[in-house]
C-alpha cells in the first residue's frame, strides 16, 4: 500500500494549477499574416496539464486572486504586445510593451518555479515562427508573494508540521501504552481524574512541548538559513499548538490499539506516509493526481503546512489564515473526543 | 458493623466476561468497615476482575457493585479509596516523592497538608529515607512499597490492594502484613488479593475464588475448622475438591 500511495504521490507532475491570465493584447500585421496575435499565441500554448487558466477581467483583478489564494500566478499581456515586439524586431532600440508579467506566488516555490518555466516555453513556441529573433522577456520581478523566499522558507513549515506532528505522536503513543503496562493509567482510572482531564492535561503537556519544539526550529531556521517570516508569528505558534493537540489526541486514539510500545511502533508507516506524501510538506500537494487530492485535506497536517506557510511566506493575518486554523481546530476537537471515548471505552 | 450502613465494599452476584471468557461467575463478596479482607485464589480466578469492577475500571455484565453503598463506578466516593494496582504503577522517571505529589494533586489533597502526609505514609512504609530517589532506581520491594504509600497519600478509608506482595521476599512480605493489620487498627477496611495463600491467615475473613465463583469464605480458624486441615492452603485444596465433586 505504501508503494501504491508512494508511486502515485511522487511520480506526478505539478498540475492543475489556477492561474489568473489576462490578455491585453490585439493583432496586428506581420510579414504576410494581416493578424497576427502572440498574446493569444502564448495563452494557447500554455501546458494545459500544468496550467487550469481563471479569466480574469484585469491586472487588478487578476492579483486580487493570487492575493485570495485562488490563483497560484497571475500572467498578464500587456496592451499592443504584439504590434510592439514586431516593431522591437525592426527597431533594436525600441522600447514599448514587450515583456510578459508573471506575478506569482511564490509561497511554494517548486510550483512557482513550474509555472514560470511554463510560460516562458509557451512564450518561445509564440514567436519560434516570426522567423526572427523576438526581443520579448519575462517579467518575474514582482511576485505578490515570497519575493525573496528560498527553498528553505517553503521547506521550514513543513519540517515543522511533520516534526510536531511525529513527535507529538510517538510521545503520546509509547507515554499511553506506558501508562496502561505500568499500571497508572488504573490509578488514574481510580481517582477523582476524569477521561477528560486526562485527555486535556495531556494537550496542554504535548502543545507546550510542541510550541518549544517549533521555536527551535524557527529561531534556527531563522538565524541559520536565514528565512524571513513575513506574517505575524503568533499566529504560527497557534497553529502549531493546534496541530500538537491533534496529534496527541490521534496518538491516544492509536495507542488503545496497541499492547506494546512494538506493536505502537509499527503503527508508524501508517502515520508517516500519508502525512509525508499527502500533505505537501516536502512534495506539493498540486503534484498529486488530481482524483487524489481531496485525501490531502483529510490529513490534518496539509490544514498545518498550508496555513504555516501562508503565515510565514504569504504574511496572511488571522482573517485569511482562519480556515486552516479552524480546520485544525475542528480536528483536534473531534480526536480529542474520540480519546475520551475510547478511554471511557477501555473501562469496559 | 452498624445495621444501615453500606459495606466499604459489596459484588453481589457479579458477572464478567471477556469475550469467551467467563472471568466473574456470579462472585459475591462483602468487605465490613474495618475488616481486613483476603481474597485468596489462583492466578485467573478472577481476582483482579472482582477490582477492577468494583472501582468502575470495567463494568460487570450483571450483577451488582458497590463501595461504600455507591454502584460502580464509585466516582462519588472514589476519594475515600486507595489503589494499589497488580503493577507498581509509578512513574519511574520521577522520585518517590514527586510521585506522591502527584497522586496528592489527583486526589486534591490541600497543598498544606502534603509535607505531613507524605512523612507520614512514607516513614508508614519505611522509605522515608529514599523520598528524593528516582523510583527507576529502587529495589523491587522499595517500588512495591512506594506504590502503596502513594495509594495512601489521601488518607483513605478503604485500600485496595491487588497482589502487593507478589515477587516480595518473605521478610518483607511479613513486615507488609504487620503494616496491613496496623491499618486495620487504624479503622480503616482493607481488600487484598493473593495467591499466597498461606500467608492470608492474618485477615479477619478470606474468601477462596476459583474460575470466577466463590467457593469458601470465612475467618480463617473456620476454614481450618471445616476442613479439619491445619494450613490455609490444605483448606483451600480441601474446598476446591469439594467444590469439584459437587459440581463436576
Amino acid at each position: 500500500m505504501a508503494m501504491f500511495v508512494f508511486g502515485l504521490a511522487f511520480s506526478g507532475n505539478v498540475s492543475d494549477i489556477p492561474v489568473a491570465v489576462v490578455n491585453h493584447d490585439s493583432p496586428a500585421a506581420f510579414g504576410n499574416q494581416t493578424d497576427l496575435s502572440l498574446g493569444a499565441s502564448i495563452v494557447e500554448h500554455l501546458d494545459p496539464d500544468l496550467i487550469r487558466m481563471v479569466p480574469a477581467a484585469d491586472e487588478a483583478a487578476a492579483v486580487a486572486m493570487v492575493e485570495r489564494g485562488e490563483a497560484r500566478a497571475a500572467v498578464i499581456i500587456p496592451r499592443d504586445f504584439t504590434r510592439d515586439v514586431i516593431a522591437s524586431i525592426f527597431n533594436a532600440s525600441f522600447r514599448g510593451n514587450t515583456s510578459v508579467f508573471v506575478r506569482l506566488d511564490r509561497s511554494n516555490v517548486n510550483v512557482a518555479a513550474d509555472l514560470e518555466r511554463a510560460v516562458a516555453v509557451a512564450m518561445q513556441e509564440a514567436v519560434k515562427d516570426l522567423g526572427r529573433p523576438a526581443p520579448i522577456k519575462l517579467d518575474d520581478s514582482q511576485p505578490i508573494y515570497g519575493k525573496d523566499a528560498k527553498f528553505a522558507d517553503f521547506f521550514i513549515p513543513g519540517i515543522m508540521t511533520f516534526a510536531v506532528f511525529l513527535l507529538t505522536n510517538l510521545l503520546t503513543i509509547t507515554g499511553f501504552v506506558q501508562e496502561r503496562l505500568a499500571g497508572t493509567l488504573d490509578r488514574l482510572g481510580a481517582s477523582p481524574l476524569t477521561e477528560g482531564e486526562l485527555v486535556l492535561g495531556y494537550s496542554l503537556g504535548y502543545s507546550l512541548v510542541a510550541l518549544l519544539q517549533s521555536v527551535i526550529l524557527i529561531t534556527v531556521a531563522v538565524v541559520v538559513f536565514q528565512i524571513t517570516i513575513v506574517g505575524p508569528i503568533a499566529l504560527a505558534f497557534l497553529i502549531v499548538a493546534l496541530l500538537a493537540i491533534a496529534s496527541q489526541a490521534l496518538g491516544i486514539l492509536l495507542s488503545a490499539a496497541a499492547r506494546t510500545e512494538a506493536q505502537a511502533v509499527q503503527f508508524l508507516p501508517f502515520l508517516v506516509f500519508p502525512v509525508f506524501l499527502l500533505s505537501g510538506i516536502f512534495w506539493p500537494v498540486e503534484a498529486i493526481p488530481v482524483w487524489l487530492r481531496p485525501l490531502s485535506w483529510a490529513v490534518p497536517t496539509t490544514y498545518a503546512v498550508e496555513g504555516l506557510r501562508s503565515v510565514m511566506i504569504r504574511g496572511w493575518g488571522l482573517e485569511r489564515v482562519a480556515p486552516f486554523i479552524l480546520a485544525l481546530a475542528l480536528f483536534g476537537l473531534v480526536f480529542l473526543v474520540l480519546a475520551r471515548l475510547s478511554l471511557k471505552r477501555s473501562r469496559r | 458493623m452498624e445495621a444501615g450502613e453500606p459495606p466499604a465494599l459489596l459484588l453481589d452476584a457479579v458477572e464478567k466476561s471477556f469475550g469467551e471468557v467467563k472471568a466473574l461467575d456470579g462472585l459475591t463478596l462483602r468487605v465490613g468497615r474495618g475488616e481486613l479482607y483476603g481474597l485468596l485464589g489462583p492466578n485467573g480466578a478472577g481476582k483482579t476482575t472482582a477490582i477492577r469492577v468494583a472501582l468502575g475500571l470495567a463494568r460487570q455484565d450483571a450483577g451488582r457493585a458497590e463501595v461504600f453503598g455507591v454502584p460502580s463506578p464509585p466516582r462519588s466516593v472514589i476519594q475515600r479509596v486507595g489503589f494499589v494496582p497488580q503493577e507498581p504503577a509509578l512513574y519511574r522517571d520521577l522520585t518517590v516523592r514527586e510521585n506522591l505529589e502527584l497522586f496528592a494533586a489527583v486526589f486534591g489533597l490541600d497543598r498544606a497538608r502534603w509535607a505531613d502526609r507524605f512523612l507520614r505514609v512514607l516513614k508508614f512504609v519505611e522509605l522515608d529515607s529514599k523520598a528524593d530517589e528516582v523510583v527507576r532506581n529502587l529495589s523491587g520491594g522499595q517500588v512495591r512499597r512506594t506504590s502503596i504509600a502513594a495509594a495512601m497519600v489521601h488518607d483513605p478509608d478503604l485500600l485496595v490492594l491487588d497482589e502487593p506482595t507478589v515477587g516480595v521476599d518473605p521478610e518483607l512480605r511479613v513486615s507488609f502484613w504487620d503494616h496491613f493489620a496496623s491499618l486495620k487498627d487504624q479503622g480503616k477496611s482493607i481488600l487484598i488479593t493473593t495467591h499466597y495463600v498461606a500467608e492470608a491467615s492474618r485477615c479477619d475473613r478470606v474468601g477462596f475464588v476459583r474460575a470466577g465463583k466463590l467457593v469458601a469464605e470465612g475467618p480463617p480458624a473456620d476454614l481450618l475448622a471445616r476442613t479439619s486441615t491445619s494450613s490455609l492452603e490444605d483448606a483451600f485444596l480441601a474446598f476446591l475438591r469439594r467444590d469439584r465433586g459437587e459440581s463436576p
